[in-house]
């Protein structure tokens, strides 16, 4: 009786050469390996998770007023708010959210440092096919609001002719899946 | 809920680049995916590097992810998102040794001293199986024939994507191979 290593059953077939019965219980024991999820991960996955995304990205302050006074919002949280909310418009994904600032007024009057958003460039992936203009005009709007949300009545100055948004790509499928890519 | 549950379900069609993405842009149910995806992977690779120690293990992944997370945004897909996870990984682990240093390693010297002083199998199976026989066998090879291994026979990632996350060449990563194999099939005698 031998051990079939490539399927880890038993059998009484003939003994194949001594270097290929190596590389057959190596081969074996890899897919044992390959198979295996540790224990411990298991116990521990959500944890860990639940700690890294605690970290914080390096982020520029944005300057922001709500009724109660100014107040900084960072950049990441921009991105982060205006990428769920364009998550909403069917037929695009978000590809890439920059946010364009400039420097807060020499006389202090817009916080303490903090940058002062002017605009947004939204770079879009859409499916094939998609009528691109009332889409972008849609984005607009959506990315406008949520910036008027974040960072109150300075929202203001980011205007919507600066609300830019730039279709980058096209897929076949849903971009927000992953599609393969049509052309760019 | 329903909503929840249909957003993490859409997040399991993704690709990774996608979620690589998404995650770049602050989107927690897709980072959520990738470690679902990669992390057990990720796991037991460096509980193998840390030579079991499954707590250096959890260390080791929680900052290569928490770095992950933090650099994603910039991340540009040079590489596969799975290579880019497991050279942070492997960056994690080789910090971690260092910081141990159990003791100087010759990998000439270990090559070339076969090992038949472990467990005998009869031991070893009461023990464990042959899985556990070979976590056994990988300890007690040096570190770039062991990562090198693990990165191909388990992870099955190509010797390009190797070299890439052990920061060497494929030509290094080949002869890697080629000992770790042989110093393997070695420790793992007993199991023909």
């Amino acid at each position: 009786m031998t051990t079939d290593w490539s399927s880890g059953a038993n059998t009484a077939a003939s003994t194949p050469a001594p270097v290929s019965r190596d590389a057959a219980v190596l081969r074996s024991a890899a897919g044992r390996l390959r198979e295996h999820v540790d224990e411990r991960w298991v116990e521990v996955a959500d944890l860990v998770f639940s700690r890294v995304v605690t970290a914080t990205r390096p982020s520029r302050p944005l300057h922001a007023v709500a009724s109660g006074g100014p107040f900084h919002v960072t950049e990441q949280v921009v991105v982060s708010y205006l990428r769920a909310s364009i998550d909403q418009v069917a037929d695009c994904e978000v590809l890439r959210i920059i946010v364009q600032t400039r420097s807060p007024d020499p006389d202090g009057s817009q916080g303490s440092g903090a940058e002062v958003c002017t605009g947004v460039l939204v770079e879009l992936a859409v499916r094939y096919g998609t009528v691109l203009i009332p889409l972008a005009d849609t984005v607009r709007r959506v990315a406008s609001e949520r910036i008027a949300q974040l960072l109150g009545s300075v929202a203001s100055e980011v205007s919507v002719a600066a609300m830019h948004v730039h279709l980058a790509d096209v897929t076949v499928g849903d971009p927000k899946v992953g599609a393969d890519r049509h052309e760019r | 809920m329903e909503a929840l549950a249909r957003v993490g379900e859409m997040a399991s069609l993704r690709s990774d680049e996608v979620l690589a993405r998404r995650s770049g842009l602050g989107d927690r149910v897709a980072f959520a995916e990738l470690v679902g995806r990669h992390g057990a992977s990720l796991y037991r690779y460096a509980v193998r590097m840390l030579d079991g120690d499954h707590h250096a293990g959890e260390d080791a992944v929680q900052e290569a992810l928490t770095k992950a997370w933090i650099h994603l945004g910039t991340f540009r897909g040079d590489s596969a998102l799975k290579t880019w996870l497991f050279r942070l990984v492997a960056n994690e682990c080789l910090s971690a040794r260092r910081r141990h240093r159990p003791r100087p390693v010759d990998d000439q010297t270990l090559t070339e001293v076969p090992t038949n002083q472990g467990s005998a199998p009869e031991e070893v199976t009461v023990a464990t199986d042959l899985r556990r026989a070979l976590d056994v066998a990988l300890v007690e090879l040096p570190w770039r024939q062991r990562a090198s291994w693990m990165l191909r026979e388990v992870e099955q990632l190509s010797y390009a994507e190797i070299a890439e996350v052990l920061q060497t060449s494929p030509a290094v990563v080949r002869g890697q191979l080629h000992r770790a194999r042989a110093n393997l099939a070695d420790r793992m005698e007993q199991w023909r």
